[in-house]
């Protein structure tokens, strides 16, 4: 009984062999060291779950992994890793493939090297910073821009004018002959409770009242 | 309209994620007790981390297979591992600048200053003991009596094992490394291997060894018991010499061995008494000499013996927190310590392991680390120095299987009306004084200092600081953030946290005493029959009521018997009763005394893995069984879930982008069953009615399984569930990895049509008036495992819903919206316009785990298995608790903070803003008046 069990024991590590690669390292992360103690791989498939931790050198191991596709995931506080697939044949090889999340298995990716090589995707960040306020960027922003534009268009463009009259009295001319047919300013005319009885008030009219108000001041 | 559902769509799909962790707010709205569990008092131990260090760490492992480094100065975790599953067996041993641990058949080093991984090895026996020899090359015995050398993660030599010899432990001593067996019926086997060559010589003892005996190997002696403790036998290793015996004292009930160089400590444990016996072992001699005895003190104390420099030290830790300090050649204390906490009694120290280091004139520096055991709540730690007790931490509440929320008073409400009350209960002049001495009250609380606090009230309003709480205890908080979680440990003990204030304990009470803690069974649930008044339902059928707010025994009751389940059912106004179903499917009804009202509909488990559905008479409370769903023969039924007891429904209908309705299908006794066919490697779903037992929807998903954990959770009229799908579905190619499956209930496949009940007034589940959903699917490929699934609540169903899945791997919690997973998602096309405007966007297959939606952001949450969550008095928040391992505590907002002002919102700049803009006003009102003036006159001019 005791031998039958040695013996099962042996087939399994024949048929077992241990997965391993190492953290390299890249441009996102230059000294792998720097990952956390707690970054660990998980080595999935139908019945079986492996797990393991980074070692203090930056590689990792799957002990006795028996014969199967599995999926290659690592589990990091602060980056993300895109997911491998890693086929454990009979004949003790192990091949590694890129995969891609939601396509059919049999889609395989890029064939990677053996042992392992895993390089982050992406830093990770938890946090949103909430926007304080801040000046530049609201200098930046279109909708201030506009304003300023037109803010700055209000102030030069009765300079110009005067200029432009100065130097050319017929334009002062047809300028003050618009004036005085068109009224001072259609907006300060504006009789809002005419407005708002339906009744259409004549420019003139309001021309008059307004005159008064402005005499009262 | 149109324009602004479509603005507001659009603003909703530019937001950032939803309910994501700001960065002001994390570590301040959240809160998280890491725990590890009851230390094994064999692998826990004072060590300095490098060679060099000057202070040492604690490292221990607990019975969770958590191996932590504690740092004694506060209690904080340096570093933890999670390295099995369940309770599993283990050992901890120091190497130079390394802990080296084994559990089950996995032997790992790590760096003792942070916790990396050193080497690891794998067998596919289990470790029994584990010696570390010079470095970190350790030699380990295996469950079936081999021993290996192990460095740096391989096998040096192995040595097999001889066939019925029980191993107990491995010493080492010198360049041999010995191996202790106990050989049935014959004695002991001692079997030393050079460390070197790893061949082996054997050596047998004859003793008679019962099963309540105790074995101890150090590096110099083997001690054993023979005949039930009745006798002792010490055998000094390394020299040619037989067994010394000593006679046990009468009554003990436990023998305790420790030793550390030539000081070997016999620690006796009567019912009430307990004391020491201290030896030394002489190494030349070959004998054991009797150095002295300590009288008997306190039971259940711990001692524990520690060398600094050439002198040994023993302390001994009484359970009302006294210590005495001894050294190895006389009885006299040293130095004794007396304690000033309080103590009820009846806690005993289960373990001690002590750092001391002499200072002048006979002072000593003492720390020791204890794990103690009260009634409902078992090992506890403590740092103890010098008698005062540094820090304490909660590892009982590791253990935590239920927990029910308790809402707290609103101060606004119901303080008025508890002096009311009390006003009512009076006579006249009685209610009179009452009312005078309660104005004269209201006078003092909003007196002077009430007036003099104003001005800080309103700056700290201003500058986003904190609001100070004027209220504590039972009362609430303004927005309802504050709630206890009454959770219940395994071993009978009741603690209430304050979710609001970062898990604050706000009291403890337990529910066993010392004597029948050896029957208690379990906490089955805890239930809020009314306010302030919890409802606690015993497995072993006992029903206790304990105020919510003190943690006092109202009364316990007997129900009458083992309860199997139990529910709670609102029975008009606020009156809620519980019932329970005992064994033999008899019903009791409590709180006792307290009336059914109306027949109820109720499941429960049957004995042969089927699902019954009982009526329950109100007046005789006997049973009839209405329907039972039997899954299918190769099937059993692995959970069944129903929605949350709050969860309300803001609205019957979705609103489509053509402003057609799709109505939801709404029943509140929906119920899911997950059956899993572990042969055939299938899981099964079936949402039933639960009146009537109908089936309303199943689906099969082939392939899933069934080893992995496949968690599902309810709400409104969906259900979200995850499983493991491998690569082939009955001969179809699929995608492997966990999937995660949505599923959506509508009364009809077409919008504005309410399917055949929709004239009906009233429907009646009985007579099979239910109609028959239309369900829409969707299932994504999730990137993690999911062990447990939760899902927000807020006070008035408005606010959209969020999925919260406990990814075990990474010691998550993610939040997922639930608009993510909406099964209206379009497939193969991009979104029309209409479906732009529902906020839909096209169906991708793969979710990304978003870090922004990671609740627990940068802390790790070990060993979590369950999610709760109650509305906070927000409409926009949810408060979240999860507990199982580690306790954690957080509140989301999944459709924004809309209803209150954030931490973003400043009111110094708006009042910064306004000011800005009156002044600006002041120099250009005269200017523009000077202006028009002038217009009018030049013109009419």
């Amino acid at each position: 009984m005791k031998l039958l069990a040695l013996l099962s024991f042996l087939s399994a590590i024949a048929s077992a062999l241990d997965v391993q690669g190492t953290f390299a390292p890249s441009p996102l992360l230059p000294n792998p060291s720097t990952l956390p103690p707690s970054t660990s791989l998980t080595l999935t498939t139908t019945g079986t779950a492996k797990r393991t931790l980074i070692r203090r050198d930056n590689t990792f191991s799957f002990h006795d992994v028996p014969e199967g596709s599995y999926l290659l995931d690592v589990q990091c506080q602060t980056h993300q890793f895109a997911p491998l697939r890693v086929d454990v044949n009979g004949q003790g090889e192990v091949v590694v493939h890129q995969t891609f999340r939601g396509n059919e298995w049999r889609n395989k990716g890029e064939k990677k090297s053996y042992p392992i090589e895993i390089q982050p995707v992406r830093p990770i960040d938890y946090y949103i910073v909430r926007e304080g306020f801040n000046p530049t960027k609201l200098l930046g922003s279109p909708m201030v821009l506009i304003a300023l534009f037109s803010l700055v268009m209000i102030v030069m463009l009765p300079k110009l004018m005067d200029q432009r009259s100065q130097v050319d009295p017929e334009f002062k001319a047809e300028l003050e002959a618009q004036q005085r047919k068109g009224g001072a300013n259609p907006v300060a005319n504006f009789d809002v409770a005419s407005f708002l009885a339906g009744t259409s008030s004549s420019p003139s009219a309001g021309g008059t009242s307004s005159g008064g108000k402005g005499k009262k001041n | 309209m149109r324009l602004f559902c479509r603005v507001l769509t659009g603003v909703l799909l530019v937001l950032p994620a939803v309910s994501a962790v700001y960065k002001d707010e994390a570590y301040q709205n959240d809160w998280h007790l890491a725990l590890i569990g009851a230390s094994i008092p064999s692998s826990t131990f004072f060590h300095q981390p490098a060679p060099d260090a000057k202070a040492s760490l604690i490292y221990t492992l607990t019975s969770r297979s958590i191996l932590a480094a504690i740092n004694p100065r506060d209690g904080s975790i340096v570093w933890r591992h999670l390295l099995g599953g369940g309770t599993s067996f283990g050992v901890a041993r120091k190497a130079d600048g390394a802990v080296i641990a084994a559990v089950d058949g996995d032997v790992k080093a790590f760096d003792a200053i942070d916790g990396k991984l050193i080497w690891g090895m794998t067998s596919s026996e289990r470790v029994k003991d584990l010696q570390v020899i010079g470095g970190s090359i350790a030699i380990v015995l295996f469950e079936n009596g081999s021993v290996a050398k192990v460095s740096g993660g391989k096998i040096v030599w192995e040595s097999p094992a001889v066939d019925g010899d029980i191993p107990q432990s491995l010493l080492v001593q010198g360049n041999n490394v010995m191996a202790l067996y106990q050989q049935p019926l014959k004695g002991l086997r001692i079997a030393t291997i050079p460390t070197e060559t790893g061949k082996l010589s054997s050596s047998s003892i004859s003793a008679s060894i019962q099963p309540v005996d105790k074995i101890y190997s150090s590096a110099s002696v083997v001690v054993w018991t023979e005949n039930s403790l009745g006798q002792i036998k010490f055998l000094v290793l390394g020299v040619k010499s037989s067994a010394v015996s000593v006679a046990a004292p009468e009554r003990v009930v436990d023998i305790k061995f420790q030793a550390s160089g030539k000081t070997l400590l016999v620690h006796y444990e009567t019912e009430d008494k307990s004391w020491a016996e201290v030896y030394g072992v002489d190494q030349m001699k070959g004998s054991v000499d009797s150095l002295y005895s300590l009288g008997a003190k306190a039971a259940r104390s711990a001692f524990s013996v520690t060398e600094y420099g050439s002198e040994t030290y023993i302390t001994w830790t009484l359970p009302n927190g006294e210590c005495f300090l001894y050294g190895s050649k006389c009885a006299d204390v040293l130095d004794s310590y007396t304690s000033d906490s309080q103590n009820n009694g009846d806690v005993s120290v289960l373990s001690a392991i002590s750092e001391v280091i002499p200072k002048t004139e006979k002072k000593y520096a003492v720390r020791t680390f204890i794990a103690t055991s009260s009634p409902g709540f078992h090992a506890n730690t403590h740092l103890i120095r010098n008698g005062k007790t540094m820090w304490s931490r909660p590892e009982s509440l590791v253990s935590v299987t239920t927990s029910a929320w308790v809402e707290l008073l609103d101060p606004a409400a119901e303080e008025v009306a508890e002096e009311l009350d009390v006003e009512g209960h009076k006579n006249v002049i009685g209610a009179y004084v009452h009312r005078l001495t309660r104005h004269a009250h209201e006078l003092v609380t909003y007196g002077p200092d009430w007036l003099a606090g104003i001005p800080g009230r309103v700056t700290d309003a201003f500058l986003g600081n904190e609001i100070r709480e004027e209220r504590g205890g039972k009362w609430r908080d303004f927005f309802g953030f504050r709630k206890y979680a009454v959770v219940a440990t395994k071993e009978g003990g009741l603690v209430a946290l304050d979710v609001g204030r970062k898990g604050l304990i706000v009291w403890e009470v337990s529910l066993v005493s010392g004597k029948d803690s050896g029957q208690w069974q379990g906490v089955q649930h805890i239930y809020e029959v009314a306010k302030g008044t919890l409802g606690v339902v015993t497995c072993g059928g006992e029903y206790w009521e304990v105020d919510a707010f003190e943690g006092k025994v109202l009364t316990k009751e007997d129900v009458g018997g083992r309860v199997k389940s139990s529910t709670i059912l609102m029975r008009g106004g606020k009156s809620k009763v519980i019932i329970v179903v005992l064994e033999g499917d008899r019903i009791a009804v409590l709180p006792p005394g307290s009336a059914l009202g109306e027949p109820a509909y109720i499941v429960v488990r049957g004995d042969a893995g089927v699902l019954n559905g009982l009526r329950v008479d109100n007046i005789t409370l006997t049973t009839v069984k209405t329907w039972d769903f039997v899954p299918q023969p190769t099937e059993r039924i692995h959970s069944v879930i129903n929605r949350p007891v709050h969860d309300p429904i803001a609205s019957i209908g979705k609103v489509l982008g053509d402003r057609s309705v799709m109505y939801k299908y709404i029943n509140k006794n929906l119920i899911t069953i997950i059956a899993t066919d572990p042969a055939h490697s299938s899981a099964t779903i079936y949402i039933l009615e639960s009146v009537s037992g109908v089936i309303l929807y199943s689906a099969i998903h082939a392939g899933a399984d069934t080893t992995k954990p496949i968690t599902a959770t309810m709400s409104e009229n969906w259900l979200v569930y995850s499983y493991f799908g491998t690569e082939e579905v009955n001969g179809e190619p699929g995608a492997k990895g966990y999937q995660l499956v949505v599923s959506e209930l509508f009364e009809s496949r077409s919008p504005n049509h309410r399917g055949p009940l929709a004239a009906a007034q009233t429907y009646s589940a009985l007579a099979g008036e239910i109609g028959r959903p239309h369900v829409l699917s969707h299932s994504y490929i999730f990137p993690a495992e999911i062990s447990s699934l939760g899902v927000t609540a807020t006070k008035q169903g408005i606010t959209t819903r969020e999925v919260l899945a406990v990814m075990p791997w990474s010691s998550s919690i993610i939040a997922l919206p639930k608009r993510l997973l909406d099964p209206r998602r379009p497939v193969g096309h991009d979104p029309s316009e209409a479906e732009r405007e529902e906020g839909l966007m096209k169906y991708a297959p793969a979710l990304e785990i978003d870090p922004r939606s990671v609740l627990n952001h940068k802390r790790e949450l070990l060993g979590i298995t369950d999610i709760v969550t109650t509305p906070a008095q927000l409409e926009s928040t949810s408060i979240i608790f999860a507990y199982g391992g580690d306790l954690f505590g957080t509140r989301v907002t999944p459709s924004m903070p809309f209803d209150v002002l954030g931490k973003g919102f400043s009111k110094i700049q708006l009042l910064g803003t306004i000011l800005a803009l009156g002044v600006g006003v002041g120099f250009v009102a005269p200017m523009v008046r000077r202006k028009q003036i002038n217009q009018r006159w030049l013109t009419l001019s």
